[in-house]
């Protein structure tokens, strides 16, 4: 009989204390709600704020234009090319589909003369406030490929080697994608040697388990490169998934020509140690680039993609041949909600593209982000309604809790709270 | 006594209490507000102070060894390769036999063009059994014509209508008057008439009372002159029954024998007899004479008045004639009036009449521009033939050469050397078909010498010129020297494509050569890593570690200063000394910075 006391005893005084525990959160609930909503605030937009400041790539507008009195919107435009075995880079295929350096040339000259129309030169005093005038806008374009890179000890190889994204850069590259530099620097607009090469972390690690390795060389397709920096990638999550954490070099867009397959030559490969093989047409013109990119002037809003529409001679909007995409911005609650039409779905024609994986990160990045601005709205909708039950509960005032007598069958909070002050005497 | 002892212990607990709190609260707040927490938030930035060396650079670029002459060997045909005399970088001279080629007999490009060719000629040949038939606007002109009547009438129809009221008025008019001009002309004409008639009756009857008493006196002389031609006769007969006597007595006499006294009454009876119808001949024209007298008085009396009535009667048929020819006059004049009042009647409203005459002269447009049209038409469609016809003569020559081409070509069967050199590129093997015009491989004159073509700035460009001579860096290459600079197709502002000729002994088309120019090892005061330097729109900048001390500790700022790069060797950059000496360059960030952000300090590491 006293185990069955004991069991009786205990069990009612588990149910005494849960009860007694869930009318007291019961009571205090619009706190707890307000305070979780709080939170969930909180949360929301530290985790927003930190979204948007991990995609740097998104704010080379920002960058470019911070001392500037000229408002600049970051833009690109995106096209489709030959893909080609062996990871050779993708071909051109013609104008309504592909960009080449021609295409280039021509956006320069029309982007150009629509910037020097629109007014927008720098004005005598801006150019007297700095000693060297800048540039009104940049750009930069760059194509992808992939290759085999291999360590060269003084022209021979190592047999150190690995399978690499190649990214094959021209213009203001780095303005685009500033990388974290851990040894070297960046390619330079200006090209001082053509066969340099930037690698990034891992493939640095790979190939020669240092970081500290400027001026080494390796060998791409058939050519020497000179290591002149190394660089790490974006590290988010969203930029994980994307493939920043693969094993990646940087190059000059020209050098990619090299990576065309050679014709087969029945005679060559037997002379091959006698000879040398025939040279590889190291044409660029065939290439295709990947994406274009560039800061604007943009007085208006919106006029500086429409700049770059109109410079792309052979956009058509309604086959949509190109994607253009406008990165100033794209983080903002009104595009994210924007963004959200239609629902379920992007617009068909865009999937065709093939999307760099800056883009990629930046797209998961504004999902992540719409999620989290749902999350926002709803605890601080959430976080009102609390207050207001808050306000009517205090105009009401809490019930306050009394201390009865221990030996009252009645189960209440009152016994717990007898047992907590013992505790605290203790 | 026991209660107070409780109640200063609870006393004692609750000070303890506070004091606990408020020496959390102290730590929490120092905590939060350390360098460590505080800075965790800070981007990390790596910096060093500029330091001073040398830049040794040179203008450099890559390019392909080209020979200068080189000449590709190219099939003429479709063909199938029989045997292959070369491989790869083989020596031949001009002329040598590189390949030969199986014969052909037939081809199917010369059978399509034959085909086409004698397609063509029998085209021509049929159209030439066409009749020609010149172009006739014969129904244009026509309808021309018959819109410019349409349009007359038109016109004449908007005149009438115009003149509608007037017409009619006219016409009124003149009916009226020319129904009295009627009316009076026919009385005239029948009085005139009935006097015209009386007088022939008149006339008649004096005519046959003239005649009845010229009647009488004829027959009076005729049975005056019959009596006496009676009476004539009557002694003539008898004269001439006595000349008969006489002349038979005289007859009677015979030759010779007197005869005078016959002979005398014969011509004393011949003239009697001459005598006798001598008077009565004068008889007869007496009686006559006396005839024709009394005919002539009875003319003398009646002529007159015959005449008189003649006269008044032509007069009056003159009279008569006149008023007839003015009364089928107006008569006319009255037919016609109504004729035309009829008319005028159905005459069209002067707005129908202008629509009408509108229609009218845009049918005759719409006619004439017809006509142009076709003659225009007709115009290209002859030119067009004719250059048709051009084009056919020149497809049909080019037909012709082809066919002479493949037919000369069927016959070759070995592909030789234009040009004497090394071969390269000739990857055909014995079986293989060939395709027109593909390049079999290229043979390279070896003695025609050797090009590059370099890509440079503009700016290195300017320190080119012709006939310069460049470092190289390619043990075969003796010499590059520069023979030719243009702009740069892909890029023409900021590109140079630099052409020089490249001398050695052992160059091989296809090596990758490098050269420079212009080397040059300048001391610089303030060099900086080129990671450090970056550009925006203000042009290119570094930034600069601000440090100020506080009670917290030392703190960063990164401070943007706008620069100038002298010279940079792709590794390090020098700048212009005078804004940034003697403060540190931050050279790397964990992340993108902005001017007079706060970093922290990463580590202190010269560079260069």
């Amino acid at each position: 009989m006293g185990c069955k006391d004991f069991w009786i005893r205990f069990l009612t005084g588990l149910r005494d204390h849960v009860l007694g525990f869930f009318r007291m959160l019961f009571r205090r609930l619009p706190f707890v709600l307000a305070a979780l909503a709080l939170l969930g605030i909180l949360l929301s937009t530290v985790f927003i704020a930190r979204a948007k400041e991990s995609q740097f790539d998104q704010y080379a507008a920002e960058r470019w234009g911070a001392e500037t009195k000229i408002h600049y919107r970051q833009v690109s435009v995106i096209g489709r090319g030959q893909p080609q075995p062996y990871g050779a880079p993708d071909l051109f295929i013609d104008a309504e589909t592909s960009m080449n350096k021609s295409t280039v040339i021509e956006i320069r000259t029309t982007l150009e003369n629509f910037i020097t129309s629109s007014g927008n030169e720098k004005t005598e005093a801006d150019k007297q406030d700095t000693e060297r005038s800048g540039r009104i806008w940049a750009d930069a374009y760059y194509a992808e490929a992939r290759a085999s890179i291999r360590v060269t000890k003084n022209g021979e190889e190592t047999g150190v080697g690995t399978e690499a994204d190649l990214i094959g850069v021209a213009g203001s590259y780095y303005l685009f994608h500033p990388r974290r530099i851990l040894e070297g620097s960046f390619l330079s607009e200006e090209i001082i040697d053509r066969q340099s090469v930037v690698l990034n972390e891992q493939l640095a690690w790979l190939l020669f388990r240092s970081n500290q390795i400027q001026d080494e060389s390796v060998m791409i397709g058939s050519r020497i490169y000179t290591v002149v920096g190394v660089v790490r990638e974006p590290d988010a999550k969203t930029d994980r998934a994307a493939g920043f954490d693969r094993p990646c070099a940087y190059i000059y867009f020209d050098e990619l020509a090299f990576l065309s397959k050679p014709e087969s030559n029945s005679y060559g490969n037997e002379f091959e140690s006698e000879y040398p093989s025939a040279p590889i047409v190291a044409d660029s013109q065939n290439l295709s680039i990947l994406c274009y990119e560039a800061v604007l002037p943009d007085p208006i809003d919106g006029i500086a993609l429409n700049d770059l529409k109109s410079s792309l001679q052979t956009y058509s909007p309604s086959e949509e041949n190109f994607a253009f995409i406008n990165h100033t911005g794209r983080f903002g609650l009104l595009r994210i909600i924007g963004e959200l039409f239609p629902i379920g779905g992007e617009i068909p024609s865009l999937s065709n593209f093939s999307y760099p994986p800056g883009e990629l990160s930046a797209q998961m990045t504004e999902r992540i982000i719409r999620v989290w601005w749902v999350v926002f709205f709803t605890c601080l909708v959430l976080f009102i309604i609390s207050l207001l039950a808050v306000v009517l509960t205090l105009r009401k005032g809490i019930p306050k809790r009394s201390i009865k007598n221990s030996t009252s069958d009645e189960p209440s909070i009152t016994s717990g709270e007898k047992d907590v002050i013992k505790v605290r005497r203790v | 006594m026991e209660n107070t002892g409780v109640q200063q212990k609870t006393g004692k607990r609750k000070w303890v209490i506070t004091a606990a709190a408020g020496f959390l609260v102290i730590i929490f707040l120092l905590t939060f507000f350390s360098n460590t927490v505080m800075n965790y938030s800070l981007p990390k930035v790596s910096a060093q102070y500029p330091s001073y060396g040398t830049i040794s650079t040179s203008n450099r670029a890559s390019g392909l060894i080209e020979a200068t002459r080189k000449e590709p060997v190219k099939a003429f045909d479709n063909r199938v390769v029989e045997a292959v005399f070369v491989y790869e970088y083989n020596e031949v001279m001009a002329g040598d036999v590189l390949l030969t080629l199986k014969p052909q007999t037939e081809s199917d490009e010369l059978t399509s063009y034959k085909t086409q060719l004698e397609q063509i000629e029998l085209e021509r040949y049929y159209e030439s059994l066409l009749p020609v038939n010149p172009p006739d606007y014969t129904y244009l002109e026509d309808a021309i014509d018959m819109a410019s009547d349409n349009l007359k009438t038109a016109n004449t129809d908007l005149s009438n209508a115009q003149n509608k009221e007037t017409i009619i008025a006219n016409a009124q008019t003149t009916i009226t008057q020319s129904g009295a001009a009627i009316v009076q002309l026919t009385a005239e004409i029948d009085a005139l008439s009935s006097v015209i008639a009386q007088l022939r009756l008149d006339l008649s009857e004096m005519e046959y009372e003239r005649d009845q008493e010229i009647l009488v006196l004829e027959q009076n002389c005729a049975a005056a002159v019959a009596a006496l031609e009676d009476d004539r006769d009557d002694e003539l007969e008898i004269l001439y029954q006595e000349l008969a006597v006489a002349q038979a007595a005289l007859d009677a006499v015979p030759d010779g024998d007197d005869n005078s006294a016959e002979l005398a009454e014969v011509n004393r009876i011949q003239n009697e007899i001459i005598s006798v119808t001598d008077q009565y001949e004068a008889d007869i024209h007496a009686v006559n004479s006396a005839c024709q007298t009394g005919i002539d008085a009875v003319n003398a009396y009646y002529d007159p008045g015959i005449d008189q009535l003649n006269s008044d009667i032509a007069e009056l048929e003159g009279q008569l004639s006149e008023k007839s020819t003015q009364l089928v006059t107006e008569q006319d004049k009255l037919e016609r009036a109504q004729q035309k009042l009829a008319e005028a009647e159905m005459y069209l409203t002067v707005a129908d009449a202008e629509k009408a005459v509108t229609r009218a002269q845009k049918a005759l447009a719409d006619a004439k521009k017809a006509l142009s049209d076709q003659k225009k038409i007709d115009a290209v469609e002859a030119e067009r033939k004719k250059r048709a016809r051009q084009e056919e003569d020149k497809l049909i020559q080019d037909l012709k050469d082809k066919i002479k081409v493949l037919e000369d070509n069927m016959k070759i069967t070995e592909i030789r050397a234009p040009i004497s050199g090394m071969t390269t590129g000739f990857s055909v093997s014995p079986g293989e078909e060939i395709m027109k015009d593909q390049v079999l491989g290229i043979i390279i004159d070896r003695s025609g010498g050797y090009s590059a073509d370099f890509v440079f700035s503009a700016q290195q460009a300017r320190m080119i010129y012709i006939g310069m001579e460049m470092s190289v860096s390619f043990n075969a290459a003796d010499r590059v020297f520069v023979t030719r600079i243009r702009p740069d197709p892909n890029d023409p502002r900021n590109s140079r494509i630099v052409s020089t000729i490249v001398e050695g002994e052992y160059l091989w088309e296809g090596n990758s050569i490098e050269v420079r120019f212009d080397d040059y090892s300048q001391a610089f005061e303030c060099l900086v890593p080129n990671s450090s330097i970056m550009e925006d729109g203000t042009g290119k900048f570094v930034y600069v570690l601000d440090e100020k001390k506080g009670p917290l500790g030392e703190k960063y700022t990164a401070l943007k200063v706008n620069v100038e790069v002298l010279a940079t060797d792709g590794k390090m950059s020098a700048l212009d000394p005078s804004v940034i000496q003697y403060r540190r360059i931050i050279t790397r960030s964990e992340k993108p910075i902005a001017n007079g952000v706060q970093v922290r300090l990463e580590y202190f590491q010269q560079e260069g």
